[in-house]
Order: structure tokens, then C-alpha cells, then sequence
């Protein structure tokens, strides 16, 4: 399970309405995900969309998607449908990170992230090996790969469709 | 290196000889508790899903009972979840409607579903508090679906932090100050982390304030709060468990990422609010502020003692004529027991409206008489400071214990019960 892509680097504390905000949430609501697409990051960096290539990248901080649990889907799934490839980021709130996760979707803590890469590089990275190329410095480093289970409900889309598959 | 009681709930859950922080797992869950609002329902009828055990499953009526404005009311959720109940084979006696109704995580304490050394699983976000029994809690929030499938979890074991409790509350503190201790002094060392607690103080600790402070969790930026089983814990639980259980403790040489040490003696009332939970202050910075209303109720505070702190405080007092307060029982067995020994009367004869069980006025009505309008104040015992939670956007909610708020509640402004008029001045 190979990422590929951009990465934008944000800070500390990125939390769930700073990627959607909250004045959006009757879309998150309405499940209207093209609609919280259009909106993320949108206070936080107002140039964001007009970069965001699809297959890019999010690098955050320590503490990523801390705040109220109400709006994390709507976070998650705006970058999902903006065709953001993956969240990484130095420490998460793992009530978020199950949200993506059971969504398919991969925010993943890779303590070390922020040093390794500088924001506009090109990133690869191996999920399950942890094996990261910094592919604008040229640097390698290994990460902790993201375990079997948590790539499986990836793989299946979400994890819905992975419970599914395990009762069938 | 010994084990945490997290870890030896998910080993023995998942069926692995021991498990450390970071590994996925598998979890079998013992339970799952619902409130009355749930979204699976819809995917489980669209998509002709089975629960993967009917006899397992509990709805708790405790947030719906709004008026018909309201886009989710009883009249449709109510119904829509027993017709739920019997497609499934859920039993009738699992749906916790009145007479025998209660928050959802109070409910499975009360009902011994939540056992020690467990893994309990509630869609509510304030789930963690059935770790006061000994289990591993967790909420789950929107991600039910796959769990009630195949009746596990995956889960990585999360890193642990222990803090040591010594001595005993101070008369006119309770649970409630205590959280918002920790969300003061804990910062991000808890977030994502599961608190266990030890030490002689929890001894000292009843089961009510035991669920209050684990009821604390998501707030303090916790995954969970457990506590270790004790004498207090057993002579609770072993009456009410609906099955055999076996208690985990944490082994001495157990790894923490962090140790703390609280002296429970030490600890004084706190506020919280209005509308950050993270602005924790002492009481004696707001007092003097005049309130219109008051409330004590909700899954931080609306449990007996609490109810009895609160009487103790009204026992022949009168509520002041310009504040409306409002009590609102956490359970169905709290209001026959809060009847029982005359607690109610005490409230009532204060001027205190109480109302039928449930999350009362702290989730946007529940049927309580208690609405917010623009420019009011609100001391409450309520779990959130929210704007807009209690009605108005322009109403502010600031959240004590419930000595504190029955005080103010007389007096018709913020003050600290120990400072409160002898009884001959404020009778009427």
C-alpha cells in the first residue's frame, strides 16, 4: 500500500473544523462531501485547494484532529473527496484517527515526519513497511509500518465492508 | 515489564497471551449500549445487516425526548428503534424505555451489563464512564456499524498513564472538580491515552464518584479512565452482574508513559465555561455573577449523591424567585431511591423542578422546562459548556458541582456554599 504525492505541511493542533469549518456543517450533515471538499483547510491556508493536486499530502503536527467528535467525518471525508492521498502527521487523536480509519480512509502518526520532509516535497511512502523516500532531498528513512489489520480495512474501502467480509 | 489493566483487558478480549501499546488488535466486546438516536439503524435495514448477537445489544431512552419541532423526536425514534429491536431478536427488556430509563452509560452500571475486565463498547461520546467498573469502555461514536457485525473491535493498544490517588475529598467536593482538575493540569500528556488509576484514595472514592470522573475522559483528551476493582467496586457490582466476571489489576512493574499523584484532600471546587470546557477556574473567580437559571442533572452529575449534595444545601432554603432551577435524575432507579430516602422532597420543597429521567436540560431539552434565552446564565452540573447547548447562542452555561450550583441557586448568584447564609436568614 504504496502513498505517493506533494506534501503540504501544517502545524500543531490541526483539529477537525480547521480542515472543514464548522459554518459547513450542514453539509457534513447533508453527507454532501463534494460539498466540505471545496472547504478544506479554507481558514487555515486560503491557497490550499488552488495546490492541492490530487494524490498530495497532508503533514501535520503533533495532535492532529483534537476537538469536538461531531465534526470529524465531515473532516475526514472533505479530504477523501478532495483527493488528498493520506493525513500523516507526529501524534493523533485516536478517536479521529478511527473515524478515517473505519472510513478507509489513512491518517496514520509517523513520529519523525515533520523533520523528514519540507513543505511542497514529494513523498513516498510504503504503509506497510514504513519505508519513506523523500524523493525531492533524496533521503530514506523507515517508519513504523502501519499494521496488516488497519491496512485490511483500508483495502476493503472501509470498515463496514471489512466486518462484511469477515462474517461472509 | 508487567502488564496495565488495558493491556490485560485487550489480550484477554483478543484472545493474545499479552499485548503491548501499538499492536492492532482484535477485541471481542462483552456489550453494546445505545442511546435513542442512532444511524445504524438506516445502513442495517438498507443493506439487510444482522447484529451478530441480538441478547447483547441495549438502547438507552435518554436524549429524545424533544417536542415535534425538532428534526429527531421520540415519536419517531422511540418507535423506529423497537421495531428495530424485533427485527433483530433484540429482547424487549434491553430497551431501557420509561419506568426503567437512564442515561446510556449509566444504565448498563446500574443494570450490571458494564462487568470488570471487559470490553464495553457505548455509542455515546461519554462512554468511558462504565470504566468505573473495572472495564475497558470506549465510545464509539459514529463507527457502531462494523462493530455490531461481527461483535469486535480493532483496536491499537494505546499507551497508559497512571495516577496514584491519596486521601479523601473535602466536604462540598466531589467527582465533578476533580476532572476538571485534570483537564487543567493534564494538557496533551493524556491525550489519546487510557488513565489508571491507583492508590489508597480510591478507597475513599464511592462508585458515584468514581463514574463521574471517569465520565471525564473526553474532555481530559483521554481514550478511556479505569478504575481498579476494590472492595467498594465488588459489594456494587456483584449483585447486579448479569454474569460471571474476573476483575484485572495492573501488575507492579506495569509500563506508564506518565505517573502522577493526586491527594484528593487537596482538591477544591472548580468551574468550568462558559463555552471551553479547557477554561477551569476556582469558584472564587466567578462568584458574585448573578445566574437565571440552575441546573443539576446530566451523565457528569445526576446521580444520587449528587441529588443529596444538592438537598443538603436546599433543606430548608428556598430557591431565589428569579432563578429557575431544574433536577433532573440520571436514572429511573436514582429517582426512586432520590424518592425513597426524600431527597426529592427536599428539592421540591426548595422550589426545585425535577423532571423524569435522562440527560435533561444539558442536551437541548429532553423534555426539560429548562431553555436558555438570550443574555442568561446558567450554573450547571451538566457534562457541556457549549454555546448554544443549553438553548440561546447568547446564553452562557458555566459548569460546578452540584453544592455549588444549589447554592447559587438560593442565593441567585454564583457563591460558595461554605459561604452561605445560615438557614434563619434565607427562610421565607
Amino acid at each position: 500500500m504504496i502513498v505517493q504525492g506533494r506534501a503540504w505541511k501544517y502545524g500543531d493542533d490541526l483539529c477537525a473544523t480547521d480542515i472543514v469549518s464548522a459554518d459547513y456543517d450542514k453539509l457534513g450533515m447533508s453527507h454532501d462531501w463534494d460539498g466540505c471538499a471545496k472547504h478544506v483547510l479554507e481558514n487555515v491556508d486560503p491557497e490550499f485547494l488552488q495546490k492541492l493536486v490530487p494524490g498530495d499530502i497532508i503533514v501535520a503536527g503533533s495532535r492532529l484532529g483534537t476537538g469536538h467528535a461531531h465534526y470529524y467525518t465531515s473532516a475526514i471525508m472533505a479530504c477523501k473527496y478532495a483527493g488528498i492521498a493520506a493525513l500523516f502527521c507526529e501524534s493523533v487523536n485516536a478517536l479521529f484517527q478511527r473515524a478515517a480509519i473505519d472510513q478507509g480512509y489513512p491518517i496514520w502518526q509517523l513520529p519523525g515526519i515533520g523533520d523528514f520532509v519540507n513543505d511542497g516535497d514529494r513523498l513516498r511512502i510504503d504503509l506497510a513497511s514504513g519505508e519513506a523516500q523523500n524523493e525531492t532531498t533524496g533521503e530514506s528513512r523507515r517508519f513504523q509500518p502501519v499494521p496488516q489489520l488497519v491496512r485490511d480495512i483500508l483495502a476493503a474501502g472501509n470498515a463496514l465492508d471489512w466486518a462484511l467480509a469477515r462474517v461472509a | 515489564m508487567g502488564s496495565t489493566m488495558t493491556a490485560k483487558i485487550l489480550a484477554r478480549a483478543s484472545g493474545a497471551e499479552d499485548v503491548s501499546p501499538g499492536d492492532a488488535v482484535l477485541a471481542k466486546i462483552s456489550f453494546l449500549t445505545c442511546l435513542d438516536g442512532q444511524t445504524f439503524i438506516d445502513t442495517f435495514r438498507d443493506r439487510g445487516l444482522k447484529v451478530w448477537d441480538p441478547k447483547k445489544i441495549i438502547f438507552c431512552f435518554d436524549h429524545m425526548f424533544q417536542p415535534d419541532w425538532m428534526k429527531v423526536q421520540a415519536v419517531t425514534e422511540h418507535p423506529k428503534i423497537r421495531s428495530f429491536a424485533k427485527e433483530q431478536g433484540i429482547p424487549e427488556e434491553n430497551i431501557y424505555d420509561l419506568g426503567r430509563n437512564g442515561i446510556s452509560h449509566q444504565i448498563p452500571v446500574e443494570h450490571g451489563w458494564a462487568l470488570p475486565g471487559t470490553v464495553c463498547i457505548g455509542a455515546d461520546t461519554q462512554s468511558s464512564t462504565m470504566g468505573a467498573t473495572n472495564c475497558l469502555a470506549l465510545p464509539a461514536l459514529f463507527g457502531v456499524d462494523p462493530i455490531i457485525v461481527t461483535g469486535d473491535i480493532w483496536m491499537i493498544v494505546p499507551e497508559c498513564i497512571r495516577i496514584t490517588l491519596t486521601g479523601a475529598f473535602p466536604g462540598g467536593v466531589n467527582g465533578k472538580d476533580f476532572v476538571y482538575r485534570l483537564i487543567a493540569d493534564l494538557g496533551e500528556v493524556a491525550q489519546g491515552r487510557v488513565i489508571e488509576f491507583d492508590g489508597p484514595g480510591v478507597l475513599n472514592l464511592s462508585m458515584d464518584m468514581r463514574l463521574a470522573i471517569a465520565n471525564g475522559s473526553v474532555q481530559i483528551g483521554a481514550l478511556t479512565i479505569i478504575f481498579p476493582p476494590d472492595q467498594v467496586l465488588l459489594d456494587y457490582i456483584q449483585p447486579r452482574a448479569r454474569e460471571a466476571f474476573a476483575p484485572v489489576e495492573a501488575d507492579a512493574d506495569a509500563e506508564y508513559v506518565a505517573h502522577f499523584e493526586y491527594d484528593l484532600s487537596c482538591i477544591r471546587p472548580l468551574v468550568a465555561g462558559p463555552h471551553q470546557i479547557e477554561l477551569v477556574r476556582p469558584l472564587d473567580d466567578v462568584t458574585g455573577l448573578a445566574v437565571d437559571a440552575a441546573y443539576v442533572g446530566s451523565c457528569s452529575s445526576g446521580r444520587l449523591s449528587d441529588l443529596a449534595l444538592a438537598a443538603d444545601i436546599l433543606r430548608g432554603r428556598q430557591v431565589h424567585p428569579t432563578v429557575r432551577l431544574v433536577v433532573t435524575p440520571i436514572s429511573a432507579e436514582t429517582y426512586r431511591e432520590a424518592s425513597r430516602t426524600g431527597i426529592l422532597q427536599d428539592l421540591v420543597d426548595a422550589g426545585a423542578t425535577v423532571t423524569q429521567p435522562g440527560c435533561g436540560a444539558c442536551y437541548s431539552g429532553n423534555l426539560s422546562p429548562l431553555k436558555l434565552s438570550d443574555g442568561e446564565r446558567c450554573i450547571s452540573t451538566s457534562v457541556e459548556t457549549l454555546r448554544g447547548r443549553m438553548g440561546s447562542k447568547e446564553s452562557e452555561v458555566i459548569l460546578a458541582n452540584a453544592a455549588v450550583v444549589a447554592a447559587s441557586a438560593v442565593t441567585g448568584r454564583i457563591i460558595d456554599p461554605a459561604r452561605l447564609p445560615a438557614r434563619e436568614e434565607t427562610l421565607i
